[in-house]
C-alpha cells in the first residue's frame, strides 16, 4: 500500500504507523465527563468502505496524516497533513 | 573541546582504500563526513513565514534543509552553529537543538550513486522527486535515514549515531557490488 | 525413439560453447543457450522423473514456466535447489543435475508399485483413508506415505550466496518481452516515458523467438534483438531474467531477478538474486498465453509435448522432441510445429485434428509440404511404458466425441494443442474476476483494480500483427494520458502471419469403455478426469472445494496447464457452463521465490541493525559480557575472568552499595521539549504536577495511557523557563514520543511545543554509590558538589576536559547518585575520564544484572511492571496522581474497575529458605494439606534477584490484593521448570526506605 505523504509524496506502508480511527473528535482537557472519554477512546465505528484514519509518517517526516482509505480495496482518497502546520508545504 | 575528546562515529569502519568488484577507478566513493554542527530548529505556526525569511541570515553559511514544514536542519563545517542560532532566536520565534552529535554522516560519489540507492533506501532519484537540492527522510534497512542529494551523483546520508556501525556495513556490502573506494 | 540436436539451427545457441554436466550421475553435453529441458532432449532423455503420487514416468510437457513435470534437483551443498523446472534453468558447465521422486532410479521406480493400486489413489484418498473413523491406518500409513509423494529436498547447509532487494520506479512497467510488450515499450519510449521492461526468461521477445513469420522483412528474432538496442538507446531500462510475480496495492510490482542462477556461483560480490519492488504509475501485462493441452488417456506419457513447446525447442535451440510425430490440434497455430519439424527432416506421422477443416492457410501448408490431416478424428490413447510408442486415434465428433472404430498408429511423439490460456494472474491479483472468453473456450482479465492496461495474446490477440498492433496502441494511449506527445509509432508489416482459426471446446476425448487407462489434467498432483467427477459425485463442486479435494491445481506449477480443463470438466459433469462454474482467483506468487530473495541481506547477524552506544567499545575491551535491549547492545556484567554471572553481578551490586561504580545509561529516550506552551504540555501529559519545578531541577514523572492505564516513567529536567529534557524508559523511547507527537497533532495544534529527539545526541552514564561525589569533584571542578549547592534532584552543568557536561543528582539505585550526560562524540572520553578518575575510590563498571538487582532491592518498577495492565496505585504510586490536575488518562483512571480490592498490586517476595526464585514463577496459596493441588494463580513474580545485603533471593511480584498479604507465606512456583520455594510477601522496598542514602 502508498500513501501519499503530503511532505514526502508517495510513500510505502512499511514507513508508516497506524494511528486509529480518526473520525473520533477529540475530548477537551477540561472536560472530565467519563462517558466522553470512554466513548472517546474505546467507541470505534469501524465501517466497511471508506474510513477515516490517522497514519504517522513514522519513518518519514514523522507528521501525523489524516487519511481516508476504503478498507475493503485500500484505495485511498485523500491524504492530509494535521496539526499545527495544517495545510503548509515545504519552501 | 580538546579533538582529542572526540570520537567519530564511523572512524575505524571505513577503511580507506579500493573495495569489492572490478579493479582501476571505482565507480563510488564513500566518505565520512564530520560536520562541525548539526542543529535542528522549528518554529511556531505563525511565525513560519517569518523564520523562513530569518534563518538563511542566521545561519549564515550553513548548508540549510527543509524535511517538513516548520522543520529545518541547517549543517554547517564550523562547531558552535546552535549557540549562535540561540542567540538569534527566542523562544517566541521558535525552538534550537543541537543534534551535532546525533547523527554519523556518509556521503557516497560517483556514476553509480543512484543505482547503489536503489538497494538501499526506497526512493524515487526521478526528477520529479528526489533531484539535487533536495531533502527526503526515509528508513534504510529499518534505520531512520535523512538523504541529502548535494549534485546529480552524490548523496550524504544522516543515519542514528547508534546505527552508523550497521548502516555503514549495509551500505559498504551493496557498493561492493560495484566496487568503491574510501578516501 | 527420442529426442536428439539437428546439425544447423537454433536461434538462442552457440555451438561454439559447448558445456557439460550430469543428469543423475551421467556426463552428458548441451551448448551455450541451452535450458537444461533442451540440454535432456537432445541427449535423448525421454524420462525425467516420477509423477508425485502415482510415480508415473513423466517428460518434458513444455517449453517454459507452465511446466507440471521436469522438475529438478540442481547443483551441489550448500547451493543444492529443489524443484526447478529444467525448462527455466539454464545450463552451465559443470552443472549437477538430478531427478527427483524416483527410488532407487528413474528407470526402475520401486514406488511405481503404487501404480498398481492407482484405483485406491482417487480423490480425496488421503482424507478418505486417514482421517476420519479410522486414525490408526494415518499413523501406520503416514511413513509410507510422505517418503513415497517427497520433492526434492533442500540443502541442510547454509546458502554461501548474498541477496539483495532493490527499488525501482518507473513511469510505465512493461511485464513481457514478447509482440505486444515490445511494441508497446518501443511507442513508449520513443513518445519519452520512463519505461521499465521485464522478461522473465534470459532472451527478450518471448513468442518471437519461436516465429516463423517476419517482421519488415527481417526474422521476427531478429526485430527483437533490434528493439531491445532501440529501448536501451532510449534509455529504457530491459531486464532480462527478471520475473514479476506479485501485484501489490499501490501499482507495486514484486520481481525476483535471478542474478546469478545462470552461473556455476556468482561472481564476485555479487548477489545470487534481486528482489525488486517497483513502483509504477501505469502497468501495461503483455504476459501472453499458454497453450492448453487436451485430456486423453496415456497423456501423460514420456513423449507427450505441447505442440508450441515443440515448436520452440527446435526453433530456439535446434532439438526435436522424437523421430516419429503425430500432432494433435484443434486451432491451427500448432500446425507451425509440425510443419518446422517437417522442414527440419523430422518424420510427421499423422495430423489429426478433431475439428471438421483447418484453415486455408493450414491447408495450403500441408498441401506444399505433401502432408494430410485427418480431420474429424482425435487420439484416444496414447500407448507404451517408458514412453509412447503407438496412438490409438479414431473418429471423432464434436457433439457426440470419440466415436468406435479407429487404429493404431506407430508413433514416438505427441504434440498436443487443445488451445491458449491467457496469463492472467498478475490481472487477477490486481483485478476482478476473470470473464469468460467464448472464442478462446478460457478466461481473459476482469476488470483492473490497479492502474493496469492488458495487451497482445493474454486479451486474446494471438496473431503476430495482432500482438504487435495491440500492444503499439496501448503505449500510444498510456503516452497520450501521461501528455507525452506521441510519436506515431509505426506499426511494423508482417510476412506469413498466422492466426489460431476456429477453436472449438475440446478439452478432453473422453474414453468411455475405459479401455485405455487414465487421463490426466494435473500432472504435477496427478489428478484425473474422472477424479474431477469423482469430486463432482461426491459433493465437491465449487472450484475452491474442487480444487482442496483433488489437489487440482495445489502444485509447484500452480496449475499453469490444468486449471481450465478442469474446470471446464467440472462444468460438464454439472451440466452448467464453464463461467457458471467460475474460476478461481490467482493468487501470488506466480512462479515460486526463494526465501533467500525474500530476506535479502538481513540474515544471520545482520538480521536485525545493532544499535550501539558511544561506550560500546570500551565495554567491549573491557569484557564485559554484551545482551540485547531491544535494538541496542548493553553490557550484562564485566567477569573478572571466568566470572559466572550471578557471582559477577553480586560482586558490582555489593560495590555500588559499599563504594561507587559507573553504568552505561546512553539508550534511555530523552526528548527535547521546548517552547512557550512546554509546562502546559507537561502538565497535560503527566500525572504527576510539573507547573512548579524551578528551572535546575529533575522531576521523577508518571505518563498515563488515554484509558488511565500506567505507560511509562523517567525523569524530567527542566533546562529553561521554556525547555525541558524528558527522559524516558529505554524500551519505551519510540513510542512516547509518537504517543506525544500525536497528541500535539490531534489534540492540541494550539499548543506552541516542539519536540525533537535527542536520545542519540547524548551519551548518559549513572555514577553510584558512597564515594560517587568523591569521584565527580576530582573530575569536574566547575560544579559544588555539596547537598546544599547540589541537592537531590538538582540539575547542574559543568565542564570535564573541556567537554560541556550536564548533570542531574537521579538516584534509580537508591544510593547517592549522578546522571552525567555529555555530547556522544565525546561519550567514550568523559567515560574513560571518569573511570580514571575514580580510581581512589575503586570505581568499577556495572551492568544490567547489577542495575537490575540495586533497583529491585529499592522496589523501583520497570519495563516488567509496567505492562500495560497495572496502574499508578497497582506499583505503589498512587499518590503520586494529581487530583488537581486534568491530565491524559485522569478521566478513565479513575474508573471503579481499576480501584478493585483484588488487582494484582506490587509486593516484594524474600525467599525463606534461602534458595533460587524463578524469574518465571506464579504465586500460590502453600499446600499445608500436601494434597498436591496448588490452587489457582494469585499473581506473578516480576523480577528476581540475589541481595548481597539482606543475603538472600528477593523479587518483585505483583500479588492480588497486594500489600493487605504482607508477611503471608506464599508458594513461587514454576513447573515448567520444576522450580517451587516458599516465599514470604515483604514491602518492595527492601533497603533504605527512608532514603537517606540517596538524599546524602
Amino acid at each position: 500500500m502508498i500513501i501519499d505523504c503530503p511532505v514526502c509524496g508517495p510513500r510505502h506502508l512499511a514507513e508508516f504507523s497506524y494511528g486509529g480511527e480518526a473520525s473520533r473528535t477529540p475530548v477537551d482537557m477540561d472536560n472530565t465527563d467519563r462517558e466522553d472519554w470512554s466513548t472517546y477512546v474505546f467507541a470505534r465505528q469501524n465501517p466497511r468502505g471508506p474510513h477515516d484514519e490517522h497514519w504517522q509518517h513514522s519513518g518519514g517526516c514523522r507528521s501525523w496524516l489524516r487519511v481516508r482509505r476504503d478498507v475493503t480495496t485500500h484505495r485511498i482518497e485523500v491524504v492530509r497533513l494535521i496539526g499545527p502546520f495544517a495545510g503548509e508545504t515545504r519552501s | 573541546m580538546a579533538e582529542s575528546m572526540i570520537a567519530w562515529p564511523l572512524d575505524g569502519h571505513l577503511p580507506a582504500g579500493r573495495h569489492g568488484a572490478g579493479s582501476g577507478e571505482a565507480p563510488l566513493t564513500l566518505t565520512e563526513l564530520r560536520p562541525g554542527s548539526i542543529v535542528e530548529v522549528g518554529c511556531w505556526p505563525d511565525t513560519l513565514n517569518r523564520m523562513r525569511i530569518v534563518l538563511p541570515q542566521l545561519g549564515r553559511n550553513a548548508t540549510i534543509m527543509e524535511p517538513a514544514p516548520g522543520r529545518w536542519w541547517l549543517v554547517s563545517p564550523e562547531p558552535g552553529l546552535a549557540q549562535e542560532l540561540e542567540r538569534g532566536i527566542d523562544t517566541g520565534l521558535g525552538a534550537v537543538v543541537d543534534l551535532s552529535d546525533a547523527r554519523a554522516v556518509l556521503q557516497v560519489s560517483g556514476p553509480a550513486t543512484i543505482e547503489l540507492m536503489s538497494r538501499l533506501v526506497p526512493l524515487d532519484f526521478g526528477p520529479a522527486r528526489l533531484s539535487t537540492g533536495r531533502t527526503a527522510e526515509t528508513i534504510a534497512g529499518h534505520v531512520g535515514v535523512t538523504l541529502h542529494r548535494t549534485a546529480p551523483d552524490c548523496v550524504e546520508m544522516y543515519v542514528f549515531r547508534g546505527f552508523a556501525r550497521s548502516f555503514v556495513h549495509s551500505v559498504r556490502q551493496a557498493a561492493a557490488a560495484f566496487g568503491y573506494q574510501v578516501v | 525413439m527420442s529426442g536428439m540436436r539437428l546439425p544447423d539451427g537454433g536461434n538462442s545457441i552457440d555451438r561454439g560453447q559447448p558445456l557439460h554436466f550430469s543428469f543423475d550421475g551421467r556426463t552428458m553435453s548441451g551448448v551455450a543457450g541451452d535450458s537444461v529441458a533442451s540440454a535432456l532432449l537432445a541427449n535423448g532423455v525421454s524420462v525425467v522423473g516420477r509423477s508425485f503420487k502415482l510415480h508415473r514416468p513423466r517428460g518434458i510437457f513444455a517449453a517454459g514456466t507452465e511446466e507440471p513435470n521436469a522438475l529438478m534437483t540442481l547443483r551441489d551443498g550448500g547451493r543444492r535447489e529443489p524443484n526447478v523446472k529444467a525448462t527455466e534453468a539454464e545450463l552451465f558447465d559443470g552443472l549437477t543435475v538430478q531427478s527427483q521422486n524416483r527410488w532407487p532410479s528413474l528407470g526402475f521406480d520401486l514406488m511405481a508399485a503404487t501404480g498398481l493400486a492407482a484405483p485406491v489413489l482417487s480423490a480425496g484418498f488421503y482424507y478418505k483413508t486417514f482421517i476420519g473413523p479410522s486414525q490408526k491406518a494415518w499413523m501406520l500409513y503416514e511413513h509410507f506415505i510422505r517418503r513415497a509423494a517427497g520433492l526434492g529436498a533442500a540443502s541442510l547447509e547454509p546458502d554461501p550466496d548474498s541477496y539483495e532487494h532493490a527499488w525501482a520506479f518507473t513511469d510505465v512497467l512493461v511485464v513481457g518481452s514478447g509482440p505486444a510488450g515490445l511494441s508497446s515499450a518501443l511507442t513508449l519510449a520513443r513518445s519519452g516515458v520512463r519505461v521499465l521492461l521485464l522478461e522473465q526468461e534470459p532472451g527478450i521477445g518471448g513468442h518471437l523467438l519461436q516465429e516463423p513469420g517476419t517482421i519488415d522483412g527481417k526474422p521476427a528474432a531478429r526485430w527483437a534483438t533490434n528493439a531491445r538496442a532501440e529501448l536501451e538507446s532510449l534509455g529504457a531500462r530491459v531486464m532480462p531474467r527478471t520475473t514479476a510475480w506479485g501485484y501489490y496495492d499501490g501499482n507495486v510490482i514484486a520481481a525476483l531477478e535471478r542474478v546469478s542462477d545462470h552461473l556455476p556461483e556468482p561472481l564476485p560480490h555479487q548477489p545470487r538474486q534481486r528482489h525488486w519492488s517497483i513502483r509504477a504509475g501505469k502497468v501495461v501485462l503483455a504476459t501472453g498465453a499458454f497453450e492448453r493441452p487436451i485430456a486423453f488417456a496415456g497423456n501423460d506419457l514420456p513423449g507427450v509435448m505441447l505442440a508450441g513447446a515443440a515448436e520452440r525447442y527446435l526453433a530456439r535451440h535446434a532439438v526435436v522432441p522424437g523421430q516419429k510425430v503425430a500432432l494433435f490440434a484443434s486451432n491451427d497455430l500448432a500446425y507451425g510445429a509440425a510443419f518446422a519439424l517437417h522442414d527440419a527432416g523430422i518424420a510427421i506421422a499423422a495430423l489429426i485434428d478433431p475439428r471438421e477443416t483447418p484453415g486455408d492457410a493450414v491447408l495450403q501448408g500441408l498441401r506444399a509440404r505433401g502432408l494430410e490431416v485427418r480431420t474429424g478424428h482425435a487420439i484416444v490413447a496414447a500407448k507404451g511404458r517408458q514412453r509412447v510408442r503407438s496412438i490409438h486415434v479414431a473418429p471423432f465428433d464434436i457433439a457426440r466425441g470419440a466415436l468406435a472404430g479407429g487404429e493404431d498408429l506407430t508413433v514416438d511423439t505427441i504434440l498436443v494443442s487443445g488451445g491458449f490460456n491467457p496469463v492472467i494472474h498478475l490481472a487477477s491479483q490486481a483485478g476482478g474476476p476473470a470473464q469468460f472468453d467464448r472464442a478462446l473456450q478460457s478466461f481473459v482479465a476482469g476488470e483492473p483494480r490497479e492502474d493496469w492496461q492488458a495487451t497482445g495474446a493474454v486479451t486474446g490477440q494471438l496473431t503476430l500483427a495482432g500482438a504487435l498492433g495491440d500492444g503499439a496502441r496501448t503505449g500510444a494511449e498510456i503516452a497520450t494520458g501521461l501528455g507525452h506527445r506521441t510519436i506515431a509509432s509505426a506499426v511494423p508489416t508482417v510476412g506469413d502471419d498466422r492466426g489460431p482459426g476456429d477453436m472449438p471446446a475440446i478439452f478432453e476425448i473422453r474414453d468411455k469403455q475405459k479401455k485405455h487407462g487414465k487421463a490426466f489434467v494435473d500432472f504435477q498432483h496427478d489428478v484425473t478426469v474422472d477424479d474431477i467427477r469423482l469430486a463432482n459425485r461426491e459433493g465437491f463442486r465449487s472450484v475452491e472445494h474442487l480444487k482442496r479435494y483433488t489437489t487440482l491445481g495445489m502444485g509447484t506449477d500452480q496449475g499453469k496447464s490444468s486449471n481450465i480443463i478442469g474446470l471446464a470438466l467440472m462444468a460438464d459433469a454439472r451440466g452448467i457452463s464453464i463461467p457458471d462454474a467460475g474460476t478461481t482467483r490467482y493468487r501470488p506468487p506466480f512462479t515460486p521465490v526463494s526465501i533467500g530473495a525474500l530476506a535479502g541481506p538481513e540474515v544471520g547477524a545482520e538480521l536485525r541493525p545493532k544499535r550501539l552506544t558511544p561506550m560500546h567499545d570500551w565495554h567491549v575491551a573491557h569484557g564485559a559480557e554484551m545482551m540485547e535491549a531491544g535494538l541496542w547492545y548493553r553490557p550484562r556484567y564485566y567477569p573478572e575472568g571466568n566470572e559466572p554471572l550471578e557471582a559477577g553481578y553480586v560482586r558490582e551490586t555489593a560495590m555500588v552499595r559499599g563504594g561507587v561504580g559507573m553504568v552505561d545509561v546512553s539508550t534511555l529516550g530523552k526528548i527535547d521539549v521546548q517552547g512557550p506552551d512546554a509546562t502546559v504540555f507537561l502538565e497535560r501529559v503527566y500525572a504527576n504536577g510539573f507547573a512548579k519545578l524551578p528551572v535546575g531541577r529533575a522531576r521523577y514523572g508518571l505518563m498515563l495511557r488515554e484509558d488511565g492505564i500506567l505507560f511509562d516513567d523517567g525523569t524530567t529536567w527542566r533546562l529553561s523557563e521554556t525547555r525541558y529534557l524528558m527522559t524516558t524508559t529505554t524500551a519505551n523511547g519510540g513510542p512516547v514520543m509518537q504517543h506525544l507527537e500525536f497528541l500535539l497533532a490531534a489534540h492540541w495544534p494550539d499548543l506552541r511545543v516542539k519536540l525533537t529527539s535527542v536520545t542519540e545526541q547524548w551519551a548518559g552514564m549513572a555514577i553510584a554509590g558512597p564515594k560517587s561525589r568523591d569521584v565527580l569533584r576530582r573530575a569536574i571542578a566547575d560544579i559544588d558538589f555539596d547537598d546544599a549547592a547540589f541537592p537531590f534532584m538538582g540539575v547542574r552543568s559543568g565542564t570535564l576536559n573541556g567537554v560541556e557536561v550536564l548533570l542531574a543528582r537521579l538516584s534509580f539505585s537508591g544510593e547517592m547518585a549522578w546522571e552525567v550526560y555529555c555530547g556522544s562524540h565525546a561519550g567514550a572520553a568523559v567515560w574513560e575520564a571518569l573511570m580514571q578518575a575514580g580510581q581512589p575510590e575503586g570505581i568499577i563498571p556495572y551492568g544490567m544484572e547489577a542495575l537490575g538487582a540495586l533497583r529491585i532491592e529499592k522496589g523501583h518498577v520497570a519495563g516488567r511492571e509496567l505492562d500495560g495492565r497495572t496502574t499508578a496505585a497497582d506499583v505503589g504510586l498512587g499518590r503520586m496522581v494529581s487530583k488537581r490536575k486534568n491530565f491524559i488518562g485522569s478521566s478513565l483512571a479513575a474508573r471503579e474497575y481499576l480501584h478493585g480490592e483484588d488487582r494484582e498490586q506490587l509486593v516484594g517476595l524474600s525467599s525463606v529458605s534461602g534458595t533460587k526464585i524463578s524469574p518465571s514463577s506464579h504465586l500460590v496459596e502453600r499446600d499445608e494439606a500436601g494434597s498436591g493441588e496448588t490452587g489457582p494463580s494469585l499473581g506473578h513474580v516480576t523480577a528476581m534477584t540475589y541481595s548481597p545485603e539482606l543475603g538472600t533471593y528477593v523479587a518483585l511480584a505483583l500479588l492480588q490484593g497486594g500489600m493487605k498479604h504482607l508477611g503471608k507465606r506464599l508458594t513461587a512456583t514454576d513447573p515448567v521448570r520444576g522450580k517451587t520455594v516458599e516465599v514470604e510477601v515483604t514491602d518492595p522496598c527492601f533497603i533504605d526506605p527512608e532514603g537517606s542514602r540517596m538524599h546524602g
